[in-house]
This record gives structure tokens, sequence and C-alpha cells, in this order.
């Protein structure tokens, strides 16, 4: 089983194996809380929220297509299930609309960053993460510490790739001016 | 940290809830039967916004509202002001929902709203301009004027026997000293007047047996032209038309 990809296993537990819906559990349990974690900065109880999004995946598993990849299938789920728990129990303003979605933006090409910048952005994110609005917390989240690609974080969130481009970029920004505003020191 | 902790309690319980049966996985057919009632959805609002728009076409051109712009500001004016803003705003509407629609698909987020906007606006201005070039329209409206569509007679002839204060119709059935008679959709004659002031922006050839659009005040069963255009009858008037005579209009107008 420890071979066997999440597609592969995905598929197993369409066909009733649940014991093998355990193994992916297994797999996704710590990044789904990690994830949990970083997007809601209220001590929320992720732990619920977590079981929620496994249920849903186990119900809607026959909706995944094996030839595809799993992740983003997951965190899908795990970003609905985060965005509303956010909307229902502070009421924040969850991007329901905006600008950048409307107009075509310049097309933002994937970067590679290096392994040193990426633990630099790690380290501010880890540091100021509350202070970042939710429309540019969570593609800096799902790229630095989720480790997804911009095609991958386009179909989570639903957006246009150049879009996730766009904001990663303005994210980025925005946490090294509140790095230098807050903690100089970083 | 304590995810350690955490991590057996969450896998247990919901390994748990499966097995006691308190969670069933959705059989597949489930998300077929969604997909394909989006599908359905999505086909059932493009139908109604290509006939919506079609028939606006229609309608525009039924009324003449359609050739106003061809008479400046305005025209412009008039047009805007004639436009059926129900059937615009449901139409408006339809797409609205049709872009929520395509937005929960990957062919749809993956582009910005604005393209993807554009595309079904393109696409279903093009699919009702090809639909009111059809004799569709035309017939339907025959029926509801021989009162043989039942459904939706009342909506054909609510908007394609309106009368419109500053726009007419009509073919010409006389030349007189001052202007031209005209019979319209309605069966009324109207005498219209033709001043100096009156513009004839695409030239003054008309004669018996044509169809034009004044636009201009109307007062009773006269009009005073401010502009008339000869119409092509691309969609049809549909009304009887008198066989042509070679009777032109002259004349003395077209020295002003």
């Amino acid at each position: 089983m420890h071979k066997k990809t999440d597609e592969q296993i995905a598929a197993q537990v369409q066909k009733g194996d649940i014991e093998s819906f355990g193994f992916l559990m297994k797999r996704y349990e710590e990044k789904m809380m990690r994830y949990g974690r970083r997007f809601i900065t209220n001590g929320e109880d992720i732990k619920d929220l977590v079981q929620e999004i496994f249920i849903k995946a186990y119900m809607n598993i026959k909706s995944f297509d094996p030839e595809r990849r799993f992740s983003p299938w997951i965190y899908r789920i795990a970003h609905n299930e985060f965005v509303n728990a956010v909307k229902k129990r502070w009421r924040e303003k969850v991007f329901p609309f905006d600008l950048d979605l409307l107009f075509p933006s310049p097309v933002a090409k994937e970067t590679a960053d290096s392994e040193a910048h990426r633990k630099d952005i790690k380290r501010m994110l880890d540091k100021s993460l509350e202070k970042i609005s939710a429309k540019y917390r969570e593609p800096l989240i799902l790229y630095y510490f989720e480790e997804m690609n911009y095609k991958e974080i386009a179909e989570i969130l639903q957006i246009p790739v150049s879009t996730v481009g766009i904001r990663l970029k303005r994210g980025k920004e925005i946490l090294k001016e509140i790095v230098k505003k807050f903690d100089p020191i970083l | 940290m304590n995810n350690e902790n955490n991590n057996q309690p969450i896998r247990e319980k919901v390994l748990e809830i499966i097995k006691n049966g308190k969670v069933t996985m959705r059989p597949k057919w489930h998300f077929i039967f969604r997909t394909s009632l989006a599908v359905i959805g999505g086909m059932i609002i493009i139908l109604a916004l290509l006939y919506l728009i079609s028939f606006v076409i229609f309608i525009l051109h039924q009324t003449g509202v359609w050739f106003m712009p061809v008479f400046g500001s305005e025209g412009w004016h008039e047009f805007f002001n004639s436009l059926p803003w129900i059937l615009v705003i449901l139409s408006i509407t339809f797409i609205i929902v049709l872009e929520i629609l395509v937005r929960h698909y990957s062919f749809g987020y993956g582009q910005p709203l604005f393209y993807s906007a554009i595309g079904i606006i393109a696409i279903v201005i093009a699919g009702g301009i090809i639909i009111a070039c059809t004799p569709l329209h035309n017939r339907l409206f025959k029926y509801a004027e021989e009162n043989k569509l039942p459904f939706a007679g009342g909506f054909y002839r609510g908007f394609g026997l309106q009368h419109l204060d500053n726009v007419q119709l009509g073919t010409i059935i006389e030349i007189t000293s001052d202007g031209f008679i005209i019979w319209n959709r309605q069966n009324e004659k109207l005498n219209v007047i033709v001043t100096r002031k009156t513009r004839f922006p695409l030239g003054t050839d008309f004669g018996r047996g044509d169809v034009i659009v004044i636009f201009g005040k109307r007062d009773d069963h006269t009009v005073e032209a401010t502009g008339i255009r000869e119409v092509e009858r691309v969609f049809g008037p549909g009304m009887p038309v008198p066989v042509q005579m070679p009777m032109r209009f002259p004349f003395p107008f077209e020295n002003f």
C-alpha cells in the first residue's frame, strides 16, 4: 500500500475498500491539519473541520477521476470547508468577487524560487500570516507550505492560473511590507 | 504541536462512522445525474437566451427602432428609449446565471471573467441574429395576429404591435403633395409630412410599396418626419405590400 499512489488508493476506495480510505486519511491528515491551522488563524477547532473534510471526501469519492491528481481534489474540498467555516464563524470577507478575476492579467509565469528564498518566505509567512488578507494568504500557503504548482492552486481556488501568479506576487510584496513594518529583525 | 495525538482519533473516528453506515459513498450515477442536470440547465438557458435575443432583434425591426441610430444622436436616444428593457434585463439575468454555471467548470474559471462573459455574450448575440434572420418569429407573429398562437400570442402581439410615439414603420401606399401616406402593421393609415428639416440619410428614392421607417412625433394619424429611411426586408415585416408602382418620391425635396 505504501508504494501505491494516492490515485491508485482512491480507485480502490471507489471499489468499496474502506480500509484503503484509512491509508489516504493517514497521508493527508497532517497536511489538512497544517492547511487548516494556517488558513484559520483564530484557534478554530480544526479537528472537526478536518473530520468533515474526510467524510465529504469519502461521500464524494466516486466523483474523483483517478486519471487526475488526487491532491488538488481533496484540497478543493478542504478549501470550501475552511472558507465556509471562516465565513460562518467570523464573518470575514472571503473575496466573493474580485477585480483581478474580472479582467485578464498579464501572464505571471511560474518562477522557481531558490530553497533559501522559499525558507525566508515561509519564515515570514509563519510570523505574519494573520495580518495578510485571505485573498493572498491562501495561494501563499498552498505554494510555500503545501508545495503546489500554479495549475494545482488554480484548480483548488477555481481561478485563472494567471491570477494565481498575480496573487502570489502581490502577496509576497504585502508580506515583505508587513515584516518591514512590524518585525524589522526578520 | 500535538499532531501525533490528534491524528489517530480523526482517522479512527471517520472509519468508525463509515463502518457504522452513518455515512455512505454517493453512487456514480448521482454525479452523472448532477452533471447532466447542469448541462441540461445550461442548454435551456442558452436556448432561452437565443430565443429572447432573436425576439428582441425581430421586435426592434418590426417596430422600426432598429433603424433609429442612422438618424444620429437623437436616433440613438430614441433607440435606447424604445428598447424592450424587460426583455433586455431578462436576457442579462440569463447571461449572469449562465456565467455562474460556467464558472464551476475549468473551461469557465480558467479564463478571466471578462473573457468568458464576452465569449458568452458574443455567442448568444451571433446566434440570436442568425435565428432572427430565419422566418421563425415572423411566422409566429403572423399566427399570433391571426389568434392561432395560444401560448405566446399575447407576447408577440404585445411587443410586435406596440404603438411608439416617435417611430413608425409602414408601407408607402400613396405619395402626397407634402409627403406620403403609409400603411402600418396595426392596419392604420398614417399621413407622413415631409418638411425642409426632414433628413434622408439613405437618399430619397422611395416609391409606392416601399417599406420605410419614419422618425418623428406622431399626432393622431399624422407624423411630422424628422427623418425617413427605406428598410430592407431582411426580417420580413410581414405586412401585405401593394404591388410596386412606378411612381417615385420626387421631387422638390431632393433639392433641399
